[in-house]
């Protein structure tokens, strides 16, 4: 088990592609931390820092109390899982997963011990004979999961480990890695592009945007608290209503459309900050905006009527998107809603959980 | 009987992923050997991604390595020599051919000057014309087609056959990139 700190890090490839820059962190024992961001925004080059396959140009990265920028790959401890869940094809799920052992020179017995728990904790105890062709895409996931628990490494690095699974096995999948890692608790650093696996799998996430840390958090604070726009916008679903708009000295944000009422304590943050007169970015997320099934206590000026754009059923919930004077808003109603495209629907935005953002440099404000 | 070409490059402890290229690949039979680099000749192209097999052996051996195939088409363009030494140069990870073939050539003049010449012994001019002008027209085919004064289905057509006959596909930007390499340098 360990611990993992990274200061100041840092790559600049040779053709001088800055694909990480000032990445600080400190991943905690036994901790999930999850990695997610757009494509290419340099996750997969962490990780690789982390596991010595590609050089530090600049920063400190320590494993444990270890200085490990010099450390070789072979020597840092550290089992990867992949994207991909290729096995040796010639191997049965046995000698794929006790493979790296016997290359390492373990003994037979540590091997066959070793692979047994690993096979016991993963359900696979009955398929150890089977050759790879004769697994479901799951099973080969799990035997791939498994050749990296053999191990018996001090941290963990998976990359989109279930990117190439269907959808409902992915689900699973998810499921299943974060019980494994109760049960084993081995420092993990997971990586992904995939919000909904971040939020749903996470100790901590970091949010990386075009090398560069956006924020670190909880789920719930990334959630609830997103440190900027990019942010705001990359995580949950649906995505963030973003809406510019004008603080007026009167306490309402005024657009050219309609004018909402701040409650007090919001308009006293944004007052406090400077912000009256000036143009910000309000933020409201899909789950925030109520029709009048919802709408208890609203503040009459507050309700505004706009047409319904699309209606989606998703189940339990409509999403439904609303043209508000040429701008789109989606809202998350209950599924009893009977609304269709071009009815007209009264709303409101809950402003208590607004966000609000600085028009210049989009970060959040309070 | 024609057949693919795997090279697998590594900084060292070369012997031990040669080790693991034959367990993935019994079928295959060793041509050439360095210290750093292993050729294998396969019957079949491998079943999986090159990336694929690339994260296995990695997660096997934790150590940074290279793993490029060749196409029997694209492989007989050039040296073996020529693509070990490309192989050096390029940073670690896996490529398909016409990745390394770009690199060889930013590189090498001597292994441009072969390349030239094994690829006008094997195509026509008109082709060679064709992936030319559609590499100068960025990958554009109408306009390739009207500068050189041709219908743009015969363009096509020329296209095709210039991928049949060489196993590099002038329409990926890589190809492209790589013929205006050659020939503008
Ligand atoms: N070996 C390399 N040489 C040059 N550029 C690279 C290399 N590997 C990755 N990059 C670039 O670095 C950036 C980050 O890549 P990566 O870490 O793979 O992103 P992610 O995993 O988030 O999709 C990208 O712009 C990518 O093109
Ligand atoms: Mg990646």
């Amino acid at each position: 088990m360990a611990e993992l700190t990274f200061k100041n890090v840092r790559k600049v490839f040779e053709n001088s592609v800055e694909a990480v820059n000032d990445f600080s962190l400190n991943v905690e024992d036994k901790e999930f931390l999850v990695i997610v961001g757009p494509s290419g925004c340099g996750k997969s080059t962490t990780l690789r820092m982390v596991a010595g396959l590609e050089d530090i140009t600049s920063g400190e990265l320590y494993i444990g109390d270890t200085y490990a920028n010099p450390l070789p790959a072979k020597d840092r401890d550290i089992a990867m899982v992949f994207q991909n869940y290729a096995l040796y094809p010639h191997m049965n799920v046995y000698e794929n997963m006790g493979f790296g052992l016997r290359l390492r020179k373990f003994p037979k017995h540590e091997i066959e011990r070793r692979v047994n728990d690993a096979a016991r904790i993963l359900g696979l105890e009955n398929l150890l004979d089977r050759r790879p062709k004769a697994l479901s895409g799951g099973q080969r996931q799990r035997v791939a999961l498994g050749r990296a628990i053999v191990r018996n490494a001090k941290v963990f690095l998976m990359d989109e480990p279930l990117s190439n699974l269907d959808a409902k096995l992915r689900v699973q999948m998810r499921g299943e890695i974060v019980k494994l890692h109760h049960r084993i608790e081995t420092t993990t650093i997971y990586v992904t592009h995939d919000q909904t696996e971040a939020m749903t799998m996470a100790d901590r996430i970091v949010v990386m945007r075009d090398g560069f840390i956006q924020q670190v958090g909880t789920p719930f604070e990334i959630f609830n608290r997103p440190a900027n726009l990019f942010v705001a916008g990359f995580i949950g679903t649906p995505t963030m209503n973003f809406l510019d708009g004008e603080i007026t000295s009167q306490g309402t944000f005024k657009t050219d459309d309609f004018e909402l009422v701040l409650p007090d304590e919001v308009f006293g943050t944004l007052k406090d900050q400077g912000y009256t007169g000036r143009t910000v970015t309000l933020g409201i997320r899909p789950q925030d905006v109520y029709d009048d099934r919802d709408m208890f206590d609203a503040t009459p000026e507050n309700i505004l009527e706009y047409n319904v754009e699309i209606a989606e059923l998703m189940g339990s919930e409509t999403n439904i998107t609303i043209d508000v004077a040429g701008r789109e808003v989606t809202a998350r109603v209950d599924a009893r809603t009977d609304v269709g495209i071009g009815d007209r629907i009264k709303f409101i935005f809950d402003l208590e959980n607004a966000h609000f953002f600085d028009k210049e440099n989009e970060q959040r404000i309070n | 009987m024609r057949m693919y070409e795997l090279y697998i490059h590594t900084a060292r402890q070369g012997g031990l992923i040669r080790e693991l290229a034959a367990s993935i690949w019994p079928e295959g039979e060793l041509l050439a050997l360095s210290r750093q680099t292993a050729v294998l000749q396969l019957p079949e192209a491998p079943e999986d991604s090159l990336d694929a097999y690339h994260e296995l052996i990695m997660s096997d051996v934790s150590q940074p390595f290279t793993i490029a195939l060749f196409t029997p088409q694209s492989r007989s363009l050039i040296g073996r020599k020529w693509l070990c030494r490309a192989l050096e140069r390029l940073p670690f990870g896996h490529y398909a051919d016409d990745s390394v073939l770009y690199a060889l050539n930013k590189h090498f003049a001597n292994a441009r000057k072969e390349f030239r010449r094994r690829l006008e012994n094997r195509i026509s001019k008109h082709l060679l014309e064709s992936a030319l002008a559609l590499a100068h027209a960025d990958l554009n085919a109408t306009l390739a087609a009207k500068r050189l004064y041709v219908h743009r289905n015969t363009l096509l057509y020329r296209l095709r056959q210039f991928k049949l006959q060489t196993g590099l596909d002038p329409q990926r930007f890589r190809t492209a990139a790589l013929l205006d390499l050659l020939y503008t340098l």
